[in-house]
């Protein structure tokens, strides 16, 4: 496999995984649109540009997996805030335990030692 | 000054965007355009575009135009999807010209129009489809029954012994029972051929760009399934006809899956009508 191949492969991993990152960013509380696009940026490795979180957002939004608020702002006008809905909760909780099980299987195959080759 | 020029940068930043943004549907291009103009002023109001410097920083963050319109687009395959056209009407004229001819003359009609007016079809196999069995295999199999029956007569003679005489009218058996078989097999494997001749043609055909419905299942679709399955155990035929009137009111389905819901209906309904049509054919084509 080319590197163009697997940095394509890992772009299509990123995608996959990002809106779940989404979903984990607003477990909490309602977070600020901006403040959401931030945070996913200063992530090492996570987006390449921030304005394409927003379609993400958007398409969540239809799937009924984050719901949108309107809150007065101190400074400023209105701002926009992301929250997850239950259905957004299920969806989180369900990658969760399954990135889990993926991830400690792929770490084990990835890792050097003897393990990694049974 | 710096304040004017990152203004400047933001509005230039935001005309290209709008320009790229042309090839989206109207709404999604509006909302994007809305949701980029506010991140900007976010920026703004956190003090990031004070200098010339930070307002080009805040830009190279969010990325260029065309990739953020790219990225609407590839979030899209999930609202629109590309469906093969499906060859219903060839679907309803194989069910009316072998089990629908169960709804009498009117049933094989409904069948021949389905099959005259499909483009997908050769004329071969609307001649077969047609002359193969004429009045559909549930009307012309009673009329055969009517036409060739047995008739037999007893009579008694002084040793106390009796004799019966039969004569077998219109066609004898074994050939009828053969006749009988495939007035009901040969619409049927008509209908196989040119269901796949259709569907081989349906391939072909271009897709057609169909919005995914998004929303999740609500009590319209909830009723419309309930209706269409336990609703048979209930009242069959107003449950049938409640869960389609959902069905096809539903925004969540897409026209493919409720043409589905319906073929299903539809046949479903077959044991129904076959009930109804053996015991009516009892009384109206019934041997003396």
């Amino acid at each position: 496999m080319e590197p163009g191949e697997t940095r394509n492969s890992l772009t299509q991993l990123r995608r996959g995984v990002l809106e779940y990152c989404v979903l984990a960013l607003l477990r909490d509380d309602p977070v600020y649109g901006f403040d959401l696009v931030r945070r996913l940026g200063d992530v090492e490795g996570m987006v390449t540009s921030e304005g394409t979180i927003y379609p993400l957002l958007s398409r969540l939004r239809k799937e009924g997996w984050v719901s949108t608020t309107w809150q007065e702002s101190e400074s400023g006008p209105p701002r926009r805030y992301y929250a997850l809905t239950d259905s957004g909760q299920r969806a989180l909780l369900l990658f969760t335990d399954e990135w889990s099980i993926f991830r400690t299987s792929v770490d084990r195959l990835l890792a050097p030692d003897k393990r990694g080759k049974r | 000054m710096s304040t004017i020029s990152s203004d400047q940068i933001f509005d230039d930043y935001l005309s290209r965007l709008r320009s790229a943004a042309q090839s989206l549907p109207a709404d999604q291009s509006a909302e994007l355009i809305d949701e980029i103009a506010e991140h900007l002023a976010a920026a703004r109001a956190a003090g990031e575009a004070d200098t010339t410097v930070g307002a080009l920083n805040v830009l190279e963050r969010l990325g260029d135009p065309q990739a953020i319109v790219a990225s609407v687009q590839r979030e899209v395959p999930d609202s629109v999807v590309l469906e093969r056209p499906l060859p219903l009407r060839e679907l309803l004229a194989a069910f009316f010209l072998t089990f629908g001819s169960i709804l009498l003359v009117v049933g094989w009609i409904a069948g021949l129009v389905f099959l005259w007016t499909s483009r997908r079809l050769s004329l071969w196999y609307k001649v077969a489809g047609t002359l193969l069995v004429p009045l559909g295999p549930y009307l012309l199999a009673p009329i055969l029954v009517k036409m060739s029956y047995t008739e037999c007569t007893a009579s008694s003679s002084l040793g106390g012994a009796d004799t019966q005489t039969c004569v077998h009218h219109g066609v004898q058996p074994p050939f009828f029972g053969f006749l009988l078989m495939a007035i009901y097999i040969a619409p049927m494997l008509v209908a196989s051929f040119y269901l796949r001749a259709a569907f081989r043609v349906a391939r072909t055909e271009a897709p057609r760009a169909i919005v995914r419905p998004t929303r999740e299942w609500g009590p319209l679709e909830l009723t419309a399934t309930l209706s269409m399955t336990l609703g048979w155990f209930i009242l069959p035929g107003l449950c049938l006809v409640i869960g389609l009137c959902c069905a096809w009111a539903s925004k969540a389905w897409t026209r493919r899956e409720k043409s589905i819901a319906t073929a299903i209906a539809a046949l479903s309904l077959t044991p129904i009508l076959i009930l109804v049509f053996v015991t009516s054919s009892a009384t109206i084509f019934g041997r003396n």
